[in-house]
């Protein structure tokens, strides 16, 4: 019966309770959406850093670890590598010849990771193949001599793009009701070749002034870019034997991750083309990549790996990107601080409606004392109506924002019209998928009432210092 | 049989410094049944004597002793249970509890106590229908005459089955019809509950039922008339 008084005294005065249930709807809705959202963005770069960049476990030589040299191998990595492939765990592996040497084309010049790989079993460890850009030409699908995959950046970088507006890019641009006013204005520029961003951005503010050239100049050159495949890179580097090595290789694809550093720093050869001019032995690699059906079993087969060969070194995406594994362990820790603010602020306010509450029930709570209801009655009942004012906006709130999350954890947020360029130098992808877990969920309903706890303490102390026979005659 | 026993009470406190002298060496008994008013002036005591013998205030010296317990040597918590399960009250301005109905406040006492739903019901039942308000059983106090509050809030005082009731002038809000309802209905359910009903009032409508009326004087009974 103290549960139904209670559930009844908090709609006694309808509007100063809604007040609070609204401000705990709406600070736990933005809060926890936050989170989701933060959630979700760290959550998707973990996802590509491990699909694209590091995989779940990465073995290498100790000491190539120390000054990347080329020299530190993995020797017999066919033997190695089906040792590994036979723990049931292991989804993919791939073994990689990774050189650092300069890539160069008539345009310019940049640092570059390269990477010797078995394209079938690459194909399989990385989403690389699945990144190739709109006319981007493949991930090694043509037979071209010894042919290149690089990432857009370093395109941009080697000069290896440039901007055409043709027919089919303004029919894609038409599609999308932000640009279909705007691609008849594009007329004038269609057909017509830039050779770099500063030239097709300086056309478009010529076609639409300062303002609305620089708005529309991201979207615009993402359809217009194209890229000159076949086109000659020569790779130089340092080879096993100490001299340096250079070699021509024919542009064949360009991809593009959602991190734009790597791809300013990684190309793809095939291993055949590379080991040859390296002078490495067949079966020596520098580095094994291995993905899992799971990344909860990354400790767990990485000890199984370490037993294969306990020479090497094997290291899990964690040790990796350690940057990366701290967002997880970071975001639990964020929303619990942030979720502590909130509650903080929403507990104060709380404080204050039901010392009101309290104050104006000054008579009535003494006739309860009077009449036999004891202490721990009255502050069980005051307590229980501070929880329902909480939890009922609590509830609304994150229902509301699971709904939201689950709808937008569906669709996506797109920032790219925004953001990308800023969000990819990071290595964050533009579109956001929210996401939370169903625990935290649980995890802040119990803060709510343990908020709704500790909030009820003032008040109830106010409460139970009444002297009831003071109490019943005040006039009130 | 002796329900309540007041032996050489005094009370004094002070108001802004001064010393009140409220209650001075009152002797008194009630017995069991007994339908009985404290009567006087303002100022006289009425309300300090009824809110001592109802445990919620301390005398200053002297003892009341009620069904053989000497409520001032009671510590708090065991003041307040002893309060559930041996007085009923019936205040001034009703009191109720507004969220609840009529039903609800009867019964909400005996879930105090710890009472079986079923035993709950029933006397809800018997008590409201006993006060005439039968048909009223779930209507909030808002939609509650004051007469109707008052006769829920002496059905409620006897939910309990208390040993006596305390009534601190409980027909002050209440018209003349009302007022003569409501103690048509307390003087029946004296007499059939055997339950001692003491008033303060300064009501002579009140004194005039009362079957005995003692009559303070600063703080001290100046008469006491059994009729």
């Amino acid at each position: 019966m103290i549960w139904s008084i209670s559930w009844k005294n908090v709609w006694r005065n309808k509007t100063r309770s809604l007040v609070v249930i609204v401000a705990f709807t709406l600070g736990l809705f933005g809060g926890i959406y936050m989170v989701a959202f933060m959630n979700g963005m760290f959550e998707s770069r973990i996802i590509q850093a491990i699909g694209n960049e590091s995989s779940h476990i990465q073995v290498h030589n100790p000491q190539y670890l120390e000054n990347n040299e080329i020299k530190y191998t993995i020797d017999e990595a066919a033997d190695y590598v089906s040792a590994i492939e036979q723990i049931p765990e292991v989804k993919a592996v791939s073994a990689r010849i990774k050189v650092l040497g300069m890539a160069s084309t008539s345009g310019n010049a940049s640092g570059v990771m390269i990477n010797g790989v078995d394209i079938d079993r690459e194909r399989q460890v990385t989403g690389i193949a699945e990144s190739i850009v709109r006319n981007g030409g493949s991930f090694f699908e043509s037979d071209g001599r010894k042919p290149i995959v690089i990432g857009e950046k370093l395109a941009k970088t080697l000069k290896l793009t440039y901007y055409k507006m043709e027919g089919e890019d303004l029919e894609r641009l038409g599609q999308n009701r932000k640009y279909r006013d705007v691609v008849p204005l594009l007329d004038s520029i269609a057909g017509k070749s830039f050779r770099t961003e500063e030239d097709f951005d300086h056309a478009l503010i010529g076609l639409f002034g300062e303002k609305d050239g620089k708005r529309l100049s991201f979207r615009l050159k993402e359809a217009a870019i194209k890229y000159r495949l076949k086109r000659k890179i020569v790779l130089s580097f340092q080879a096993l034997d100490g001299h340096i090595s250079y070699d021509a290789f024919r542009v064949v694809g360009v991809y593009k991750t959602a991190n734009s550093a790597f791809d300013g720093m990684n190309l793809f050869v095939r291993d055949t083309d590379i080991s040859s001019v390296v002078s490495m032995k067949s079966g020596q690699v520098n580095q094994v990549a291995v993905l899992l059906n799971s990344v909860n079993d990354d400790q767990l087969v990485a000890e199984q790996i370490r037993t294969i060969n306990p020479g090497l070194d094997v290291q899990t995406w964690d040790t990796i990107m350690p940057e990366a594994a701290m967002y997880s362990g970071a975001m639990d820790f964020f929303l619990f601080v942030f979720l502590i603010i909130i509650l903080l602020a929403l507990g104060f306010g709380i404080v204050n409606t039901m010392l009101m509450a309290v104050l104006e029930r000054v008579k009535e709570l003494g006739m309860l004392m009077a009449i036999g209801m004891n202490k721990k009655r009255v502050f069980r009942m005051i307590m229980l109506e501070t929880v329902f004012l909480g939890l009922t906006g609590a509830m609304i709130g994150t229902l509301l924002c699971y709904l939201l999350v689950w709808w937008t954890g569906n669709t996506g947020l797109d920032l790219s019209a925004l953001y990308q360029e800023g969000l990819e130098a990071i290595g964050f992808s533009a579109k956001v998928y929210p996401v939370i877990g169903f625990d935290s969920f649980v995890q802040i309903l119990f803060m709510v009432i343990l908020t709704g706890v500790l909030a009820s303490i003032y008040p109830a102390r106010k409460a139970l210092k009444l002297n009831p026979a003071e109490a019943i005659r005040i006039d009130m | 049989m002796k329900v309540i026993d007041i032996k050489n009470l005094h009370k004094t406190y002070y108001e802004s410094e001064h010393e009140v002298h409220a209650v001075q060496g009152i002797n008194l008994t009630f017995e069991e049944g007994e339908f009985a008013a404290i009567a006087g002036p303002s100022g006289c005591g009425k309300t300090t004597l009824l809110n001592m013998l109802g445990g919620l205030d301390d005398p200053s010296s002297g003892e009341i002793n009620i069904g053989g317990t000497d409520v001032s040597s009671l510590k708090s918590s065991q003041r307040i249970n002893f309060r559930l399960n041996n007085i009923g009250f019936v205040f001034q301005a009703y009191n109720l509890i507004p969220v609840l109905t009529a039903k609800e406040n009867v019964e909400f006492i005996m879930h105090l106590q710890g009472k079986s739903k079923i035993e709950r019901d029933a006397r809800t039942k018997e008590l409201l229908e006993a006060v005439g308000l039968g048909d009223r059983m779930n209507s909030r106090p808002s939609k509650l005459s004051g007469g109707q509050q008052q006769r829920v809030a002496v059905a409620r005082a006897l939910a309990s089955k208390p040993k006596f009731v305390l009534a601190d002038e409980p027909t002050a809000n209440l018209d003349s019809k009302a007022t003569e309802n409501l103690l048509d209905i307390m003087e029946k359910l004296n007499r059939e509950e055997k339950i001692t009903f003491i008033f303060a009032t300064h009501d002579a409508r009140v004194m005039k039922k009362a079957r005995r009326v003692v009559y303070l004087e600063d703080g001290k009974v100046l008469r006491d008339e059994v009729k």
